[in-house]
């Protein structure tokens, strides 16, 4: 992929966060990294300090990342990004309609594919068949990513279920906790809605020429946050774990993934683990279940998922049924 | 096929007949004989398309990926076949189909509504995606043939549509 020189800010968090939490870089040393002169990083880093870091210089020693932002901050994602090794051409708004809308659109109008797109606030965000997906700029994380795989339809049949699997071991390293995957995209912890997907492809003749995998997860958002409606039902991951996540660290570790599910699903290496992976997540499996799919509604035992990723069931009569698409609900 | 330069192809299968050839307007032209199967078009030309009708045990061996060569040149739209111009937008897949972006939204096009190449005409729900579906052709939509939140066929017409 070819990359545009990163930001000079990009550079001096990286080699901050490089340094550890009680580590410093020298001023000659950011410096020379950045091929500028000292007063220019000086100059750098008055920026970052607008806003919302904090440098700590020691005599001797040079700077310290004393302080970070709580909310979404582009450099800083692309810093963690690069100390990954990953590197992601991103675009953070502070408000948008759809960062599912706005990724297809910027495919649309030619911007060159991998690209994500998040937003501190989406005013219309949206789930499968146009529901709202709550959205407020509350520390939960709003992102859409943008493919052009030009791939038959019936090659992507897994393809969100796989995506699936993936955030529930980010989300699982990350804070230590294992989601559950409730077929075919949400993300639940205790039973309630901590992230749910969608994805939307246009065609182009027997193709699909443009792809956006959109994820909303609910990061930092406290409980007393939640509309009355989505109350007992949504949980952030703070809630579960008890503590606020890093979400910058989290939203350049999501994307990292993302970018990696992406390549092996299409070079055909995620069948290797994809079953297993998605048994380890799966809520349903074993469990009594009504699935609605248009006019027809089927009761029975979940028993997973088919080589295509339809959900099976299994009724009261031994007889199996099949789900490409539906609504499933878990019966108490 | 218009990426081609193939103007006929012809698969012969176990009782299945198919055969796509170029038409005089450069569109592809589909037809098929064999047993009576909603969509034997699908089955011939997309193998990957068959394990829906055919998998019947879960846990069983998984489905390799299909070759990626198994493309469906004439899913979108198909030449005139009855009345001179009026052509239908197919569905490029099996799935569930959706008039609207969502159940209280109003349909992307109702009869009488003037579509180009672009127009997205309908979602299909497939493999957990939302494909937005173009129309492939200019025209005008005669009616729409499918219900909102009815499952299509691999091939299935969508809509009427008179060309021009």
């Amino acid at each position: 992929m070819k990359t545009p020189r990163p930001a000079p800010e990009v550079l001096i968090l990286e080699a901050l966060l490089a340094a550890g939490p009680g580590g410093h870089v020298s001023g000659v040393a950011l410096a020379r990294q950045l091929d500028v002169s000292r007063v220019a990083v000086w100059q750098h880093m008055e920026k970052l300090r607008a806003a919302g870091f904090a440098f700590e210089g020691v005599r001797a020693r040079g700077y310290r990342l004393a302080a970070q932002p709580a909310a979404l901050s582009a450099p800083l994602i692309a810093a963690h990004l690069r100390g990954h090794g990953r590197d992601c051409p991103l675009t953070l708004l502070d408000e948008v309609d759809s960062t599912n809308e706005e990724a297809a659109r910027q495919l649309a109008a030619g911007r060159p594919a991998p690209f994500a797109i998040l937003a501190r606030r989406q005013t219309q965000g949206r789930g499968r068949l146009g529901r709202a997906w709550h959205s407020a700029d509350n520390g939960n994380l709003y992102a859409s990513f943008a493919f052009r795989p030009r791939l038959a339809p019936v090659r992507m049949q897994t393809f969100t279920l796989w995506m699936g699997v993936n955030i529930c071991e980010l989300v699982a390293n990350f804070c230590h906790a294992a989601p559950g995957l409730k077929w075919p995209n949400d993300l639940l912890f205790s039973g309630r809605k901590a992230g749910g997907m969608l994805t939307e492809a246009r065609m182009d003749a027997d193709e699909i020429r443009d792809l956006v995998f959109g994820l909303g997860l609910n990061v930092n958002s406290p409980a007393a946050a939640w509309p009355r409606e989505l109350a007992g039902r949504a949980i952030s991951l703070a809630e579960h774990t008890g503590a606020p996540l890093d979400l910058n660290h989290l939203a350049a570790a999501l994307i990292g993934r993302v970018l990696l599910a992406y390549d092996r699903f299409l070079d055909g290496t995620f069948a290797e683990t994809f079953a297993d992976l998605w048994n380890t997540y799966d809520v349903l499996r074993g469990q009594p279940v009504t699935v609605l799919q248009g006019p027809e509604r089927v009761s029975g035992t979940a028993l997973g998922i088919d080589d295509e990723g339809a959900l099976v069931l299994r009724n009261a009569k031994g007889r199996t049924h099949r789900f490409r698409a539906g609504e499933v609900t878990l019966e108490k | 096929m218009r990426r081609s330069e193939l103007t006929e192809f012809a698969v012969e299968e176990e009782g299945f007949k198919l055969k796509i050839r170029r038409g005089a307007n450069g569109l592809p032209v589909v037809t098929s004989s064999g047993r009576g199967s909603a969509s034997p078009f699908a089955i011939v030309a997309d193998p990957a398309v068959l394990p829906i009708v055919a998998s019947a045990a879960v846990g069983g061996t998984p489905a390799p990926f299909p070759p990626a060569a198994a493309s469906a040149p004439a899913a979108s739209t198909a030449a005139p076949a009855e009345e001179a111009g009026v052509a239908y937008i197919k569905s490029p897949m099996v799935g569930t189909f959706y008039r609207s972006p969502s159940p209280e939204s109003k349909p992307f096009v109702e009869a009488g509504a003037k579509v180009a190449e672009n127009t997205v005409v309908c979602i299909i729900e497939a493999m957990k995606i939302m494909n937005e579906i173009q129309a492939e052709t200019k025209g005008t939509i005669i009616e729409t043939l499918v219900e909102s939140g009815q499952a299509v066929e691999y091939g299935q017409k969508l809509f009427k549509i008179k060309q021009g």
